[in-house]
């Protein structure tokens, strides 16, 4: 596999920024504002901004091709000059790109807090790891490259973190086969260990990241090896929010037991720091929780007309992480078999 | 990374139950080293393959998948958009070709496109243990239109058969389609396009 961290192949972002600064690159400049500009006209949808941004990075390949800044230039030098246009460009339509979507928001939840429960009792064992392949301390440095991953704007650099992550994996693969003497069995000890490691590393907001990655990245550039890898770890994913007794070699019983159980575990985490005296709130800590409120949801006591355009996108987060929060409560109410009404006149009335 | 396969690119997945050998048959091919000992650095899942056939150079992307009966369901996640399926089974284990049955299934009822397939009966070195007769299973294979192949990974029997048969085949579909063999445009690369819309599931409405 190729390195995907060699400094030969790495384009250098200060370089494209650089270039473009200049009076000869002006017309790729301003075709690039106007590309940002033209988002502000229309709501952000990620299928169609993935579409916009694929035509345009497609007809900046050949405009830069042609223009007289890169005369000469290498395709290697063109192509750095494409990996630093699409991460500018990403970097600065990522608030509207990434995870916008009430329903990213919600399978993100959904997803982490099922590897937040899966976390507790899934073992090696339950993938059909041989023992011989485990070794946590190696598999640590592939947690590290899927954890990062989330910390990157742009496409590229959220990729190199999963090729990264996949070629611990298959570096330890190889040492364990040639140390011991032992055939190379490829898919199915690879995929196994890379749905472990995504369970171990739980990587913040993994749906987004794929999806961002899969609408963004230069078409171009998801083939072959990359795409296999990219591939592998949306099927991880897919794994995790299907999982089952089966899928982990368990009776069912057993399984709804650890299920159970890590449900409880992680409720009783979640709800003592917030509540130490018990359910019956005193009307100090109601204040308190009014107060707390005002500062977390700012627009409270606004004005409509008043708001500038800027807080109304604001506020459209805002709103959109309120929305995203009350489904999951009232889901999690649904699964405590609490009637949300009752409990919220019940609280009205104390 | 990605670097672009030259010529023209064809993405081949195999598919066969854990342990039937198939990443031994594929590393065979491709490094011509039966990994009793192994000393070229490489991976195992994700292997490519450089050949001519009829002059034309083609380049085979070769998907390993995970075996395991557990890992069944994220099968199309990798055959969806694949152009040939080689499926493996242990010629001494019945089990493993019903696995193959089971997955000829799933690939004929994609109807997005006619994928081109074929059998290995791997570990054929161990025929000679038991009685064994393919006839069932060549008869099987024709009637999917498959060829099947005798094959083993630790003698080298029969791989490179299996393989050009695939890339043979792919040839013609491809000569016969209109796309032709108009060579790729200079640093348009080769897409791996993804014919169905979309990867991810389509989008509620949120209205």
């Amino acid at each position: 596999m190729e390195s995907p961290t060699s400094a030969a192949a790495r384009p250098d972002f200060y370089d494209f920024l650089d270039r473009m600064r200049r009076p000869a690159a002006a017309d790729l400049f301003r075709s690039i504002k106007s590309f940002l500009v033209s988002f502000s006209f229309h709501e952000p949808n990620a299928e169609e901004d993935g579409s916009k941004v694929q035509a345009f990075l497609t007809e900046m390949e050949s405009a830069i091709r042609d223009h007289p800044l890169w005369a000469n230039a290498t395709n290697q030098e063109i192509d750095h000059a494409l990996e630093g246009l699409e991460k500018y460009i990403m970097t600065k339509l990522f608030d509207r790109t990434f995870g916008t979507s009430a329903e990213d928001a919600i399978t993100d939840m959904e997803i982490s807090q099922k590897i937040g429960l899966l976390q507790q009792f899934v073992k090696p064992h339950h993938l059909d790891i041989p023992k011989i392949l485990q070794n946590e301390a190696s598999w640590l440095l592939a947690v590290k490259e899927l954890q990062k991953m989330n910390s990157f704007k742009a496409p590229r650099e959220k990729l190199l973190c999963i090729m990264s992550c996949c070629q611990v994996i298959n570096n330890l693969l190889l040492n364990i086969s040639m140390s011991n003497d032992r055939t190379l069995s490829g898919a199915d000890e690879f995929l196994p260990i890379l749905i472990y490691i995504t369970i171990k590393a739980n990587p913040p907001q993994l749906h987004s990241n794929l999806k961002f990655v899969q609408l963004f990245r230069r078409e171009t550039k998801l083939i072959s090896e990359v795409e296999y890898y990219l591939t592998n770890l949306i099927s991880s994913k897919m794994f995790i929010l299907d999982v089952n007794a089966r899928s982990l070699s368990m009776e069912e019983s057993e399984f709804e037991k650890h299920m159970e159980s890590a449900r409880q575990a992680t409720q009783i985490s979640v709800a003592s720091p917030s509540s130490s005296q018990g359910l019956p709130t005193s009307a100090r800590s109601n204040k308190e929780e009014a107060d707390l409120a005002g500062s977390r949801f700012p627009f409270m006591d606004s004005e409509t007309e008043s708001l500038r355009p800027e807080e109304v996108k604001q506020l459209h987060d805002l709103y959109r992480q309120v929305v995203t929060r009350y489904t999951l409560l009232s889901k999690a109410l649904r699964k405590l078999s609490i009637d949300e009404d009752q409990l919220l006149s019940s609280v009205d009335d104390s | 990374m990605g670097s672009r396969p030259p010529g023209i690119s064809f993405k081949l997945v195999l598919l066969g139950d854990g342990r039937v050998g198939k990443t031994s048959l594929v590393l065979r091919y491709v490094n011509n080293v039966f990994l009793d000992k192994q000393e070229a650095t490489v991976q195992a899942s994700y292997l490519t393959k450089r050949l001519v056939v009829e002059g034309v150079p083609i380049t085979l992307s070769i998907w390993d998948t995970a075996g395991q009966e557990k890992f069944h369901a994220l099968g199309p996640i990798y055959y969806r958009d694949a152009d040939a399926a080689l499926l493996v089974y242990d010629i001494t284990d019945s089990d493993t070709f019903l696995r193959v049955t089971k997955w000829v299934k799933e690939l004929k009822q994609m109807a997005s496109k006619d994928i081109v397939m074929a059998i290995a009966a791997n570990k054929s070195d161990l025929v000679r243990l038991k009685n064994i007769d393919t006839q069932d299973a060549v008869s099987y294979a024709e009637s999917i239109g498959a060829s099947l192949f005798v094959t083993s990974a630790k003698a080298g029997t029969g791989i490179d058969n299996v393989f050009s048969d695939i890339a043979k085949r792919l040839l013609e579909k491809r000569k016969g389609s209109t796309d032709g063999l108009s060579p790729p445009q200079p640093k348009k690369g080769i897409l791996i396009v993804d014919d169905e819309p979309e990867k991810e599931p389509p989008p509620k409405c949120c209205s």
